[in-house]
């Protein structure tokens, strides 16, 4: 039964299904019908994506578009007033004019190192939503175009436009949407949160212009008060980046739980070191070959949404052997020997 | 029916909040007993509390989301079971949001 959903054509089995004399043959129909449809968006989901980077540049314009909105620490989530749109001189706000760089330094590092118009690859235009509630202390994305930012409340954190790491973070989570698109729960939401690290990470140290043994794979440094110093997490070494730092360094640490979509920004510490080792054993510039391995990865047709840590780490191997110059290039061995070290392979 | 549904109109004792996920994925919790609060305190917290206990369900998260902040609240009644509700950033009530802000400067991580 199963393979009539890949030969049948849908209407005759629309056909068989309305016209069929036994229950049987019309439930058989229409579960041929399902996985077809099954199949068939699998399919265009695979074609959306491809496993090369593109190296030349694209038809974008390599000019973003932002747009800064002032939601005046009120906690409703309909876009406040556009306080600077782009080509607009900076303002009295620190905070606005925060986010506009960071935001232009995020789509500098993926329009010049990458060759990605925006988040889409369309030059999507970015919405930075600062001075969210009162005394937030988070910035999120939205899935809709949308960056959040709290001011903190000047205890736990500060305020959250000040991190380029953060915005990298965060925008890379609407990379991943038009990209890998990962589950944001378990494995898949570690990985998600991951690629947002280890990306976040990348537009800092382009943006410094630092090697990987200047830059200091913290997140959130800039954004922690005295009692989550120095950082939020550590890429280098997870669970040491502060007081309550829960991370793993790898699978044996793997923490199972039911919150915070099943500890998504507990267990990315795996992947996360996974990346800084690779980009430690291949030296300079981290973005220069690591970068693009993690970039080709979640364009890689055989990831799907769902995919786990062991999954991601073979498109990483994949990614290294046809960047990297086949399967015995330094690429490949400094990846697979980074997913042996934290124990996903 | 959520935990202790049956018996809203039980005294309120205190009221809980369990704060995770976020950009920083930090659990953090705070508890306040209103016998502990000023008397005008006290009173507003419990107001907020029967608003969030007996306002309509409130609508879907506009959004999915990444990094939003997750909250657990418990109600803790007088010879009730606890209540608990669990809400997001993106589907808060006013209500909620309300009666999380008056937890969230007693957060602490755990």
């Amino acid at each position: 039964m199963y393979g009539l959903a890949c030969f049948v054509p849908p209407d005759l089995l629309h056909e068989i299904a309305r016209t069929a004399r036994t229950a049987a043959l019309r439930r058989s129909a229409l579960d041929s019908l399902a996985i077809d449809a099954a199949i068939r968006t699998q399919r265009a989901e695979n074609a959306a994506r491809t496993l090369t980077v593109p190296m030349s540049a694209s038809a974008g314009s390599g000019v973003p578009q932002r747009f800064i909105h002032d939601q005046r620490n009120g906690a409703d989530m309909t876009p406040g007033p556009v306080v600077r749109a782009e080509g607009q001189p900076p303002v009295d706000d620190p905070a606005v004019n925060q986010a506009y760089d960071n935001f232009g330094d995020t789509y500098k590092f993926y329009w010049e190192v990458l060759n990605r118009d925006s988040l889409d690859d369309q030059g999507m235009p970015i919405h930075g939503m600062v001075h969210f509630d009162t005394d937030y202390n988070n910035a999120f994305w939205d899935g809709e175009g949308h960056m959040w930012f709290g001011d903190g409340d000047g205890t736990m954190f500060s305020d959250f436009t000040n991190s380029l790491d953060v915005i990298g973070h965060e925008l890379t989570h609407g990379v991943t949407q038009y990209t890998a698109n990962l589950a944001y729960s378990g494995q898949s939401g570690a990985l998600n949160e991951s690629v947002s690290d280890v990306f976040g990470s990348l537009v800092e140290q382009y943006a410094k212009q630092q090697t990987v043994d200047q830059a200091d794979w913290l997140i959130g440094a800039e954004v922690v008060g005295p009692q989550l110093a120095p950082a939020l997490r550590s890429m280098k070494a997870p669970g040491t980046a502060n007081q309550y730092d829960k991370q793993p360094k790898d699978m044996d640490g793997f923490v199972v739980t039911n919150r915070d979509n099943g500890g998504v920004h507990t267990n990315s510490g795996i992947p996360n070191r996974a990346f800084y080792l690779t980009a430690s054993a291949l030296g300079g510039f981290a973005w220069e070959v690591a970068g693009r391995i993690w970039y080709a990865a979640m364009n890689d047709a055989r990831l799907r949404p769902n995919s786990r840590f062991t999954a991601f780490a073979q498109a990483t191997i994949r990614a290294a052997t046809a960047i990297g110059g086949g399967a015995d290039s330094d690429a490949t061995k400094a990846v697979t020997e980074a997913w042996r070290t934290v124990k996903v392979l | 029916m959520a935990d202790g549904e049956g018996a809203l109109n039980a005294s309120v004792v205190a009221v809980g909040l369990v704060q995770s996920g976020g950009i920083a994925g930090l659990d953090m919790t705070a508890t306040l007993r209103l016998a502990d609060l000023p008397a005008a305190d006290a009173d507003r917290t419990r107001g907020l509390v029967e608003q969030v206990l007996t306002e309509p369900e409130p609508p879907q998260a506009r959004t999915p989301g990444y990094d939003g902040l997750e909250y657990e609240l418990t109600v803790s009644r007088a010879g009730a079971p606890d209540h608990q509700i669990h809400t997001r950033d993106g589907a808060l009530t006013p209500a909620q949001r309300a009666l999380i802000g008056e937890l969230r400067p007693h957060l602490h991580p755990f």
